[in-house]
């Protein structure tokens, strides 16, 4: 299942790099987990983690995106189709393998409605998203440049949001923070932690910090908290 | 086993309104093959149709390549929604299967 999940998304991520979309999006969730592996020129994945079947795209200037797309119709011949999901009709493009989700930053108050992209699809707009995008690496893979968060604002992000998730989802992120750390630790970046933190928004070092102590992660807190 | 529990039941939730997309998408599909009949050397396009136990053709006489590419494209994508389908269905029997022993494992 997982070569043709694979050979799947990279179809797509072709189709996104011939539409010129490819440049516009970085590469979230779960599955951004999987491409790191190539970043640390791993074999294997580089933490064990569960992996749902969502395919985030994040797009950090949705404004910037000026040419119309009709994403749907262009992925209609793999066999993906839309779907509206709950009462907001959040838009995904679907398929047994996986779906596809756009994201873009909540700024400012909160906005009840789906973001409308020039794609013909709409994106969801999330809280805290935007600290993915300040820095990121790229990694190519099948010719193909992707562009990812670095693993330590991921994990930052991931720490801040947490307790966001609803409580059934909240034991797998934790897992997978603990997971992130134990790496970050192994391959001797866990430093480079501390050099994201300080340039993160005061406020959400405060959630930060706080969240750590729900992890008891005590070791990092006193990492992070060394210097303030 | 909590984490993976409820990512399995997130994935069945997912399939099951896969199922649903397909089969609506199915539904909505026009229905019927184009059938080509070559009578004095032209071709003359029938469109079949299942209608209980028979197979009914209806003409639709000389036909433009765009119309029979169009024709083509939907014979396509309903070929590929019933394989997806026919996957989709094998993931939920594979999910439930999976709750299931978890469950009386636990």
């Amino acid at each position: 299942m997982e070569r043709k999940q694979v050979n799947l998304l990279f179809k797509v991520l072709k189709i996104f790099q011939q539409q010129g979309i490819l440049n516009h999006v970085i590469i979230i969730g779960s599955w951004c987990i999987y491409f790191y592996k190539f970043y640390f020129k791993r074999k294997t994945p580089i933490i064990a983690s569960l992996r749902t079947r969502d395919v985030d795209f994040f797009i950090p200037e949705p404004t910037s995106i000026n040419k119309k797309i009709d994403l749907p119709n262009i992925l209609k011949h793999l066999g993906f189709i839309v779907d509206f999901r709950g009462e907001k009709g959040y838009m995904r493009l679907v398929h047994p393998a996986f779906f596809i989700e756009f994201l873009v930053p909540e700024r400012g108050r909160p906005i009840d409605k789906p973001y409308s992209l020039p794609l013909g699809v709409n994106a969801q707009r999330l809280r805290f998203l935007d600290m993915l995008s300040l820095k990121t690496i790229q990694v190519k893979v099948r010719d193909i440049k992707l562009t990812l968060p670095h693993p330590s604002y991921f994990l930052l992000h991931k720490i801040i949001i947490f307790k966001r998730r609803k409580q059934e989802k909240q034991s797998k992120e934790m897992e997978q923070i603990r997971r992130l750390i134990r790496f970050l630790e192994e391959v001797k970046q866990i430093d480079s932690l501390k050099e994201t933190y300080f340039k993160i928004h005061p406020k959400w070092r405060k959630r930060i910090i706080n969240n750590l102590k729900t992890l008891k992660e005590e070791k990092i807190i006193e990492l992070l908290s060394a210097e303030i | 086993m909590e984490p993976i529990k409820s990512v399995l039941k997130e994935e069945l939730e997912n399939s099951l309104r896969l199922k649903r997309q397909y089969e609506k998408e199915l539904k909505n599909l026009p229905k019927g093959v184009l059938v080509c009949k070559v009578i004095k050397g032209h071709k003359y396009y029938y469109l079949a149709k299942r209608e209980g136990n028979k197979v009914k053709y209806f003409y639709k006489g000389k036909l433009s390549k765009e119309e029979i590419k169009k024709f083509n494209q939907i014979k396509q994508l309903r070929k590929k929604y019933k394989k997806l389908l026919r996957e989709v269905n094998k993931q939920i029997d594979f999910l439930r299967k999976s709750i299931r022993s978890g469950e009386k494992a636990s």
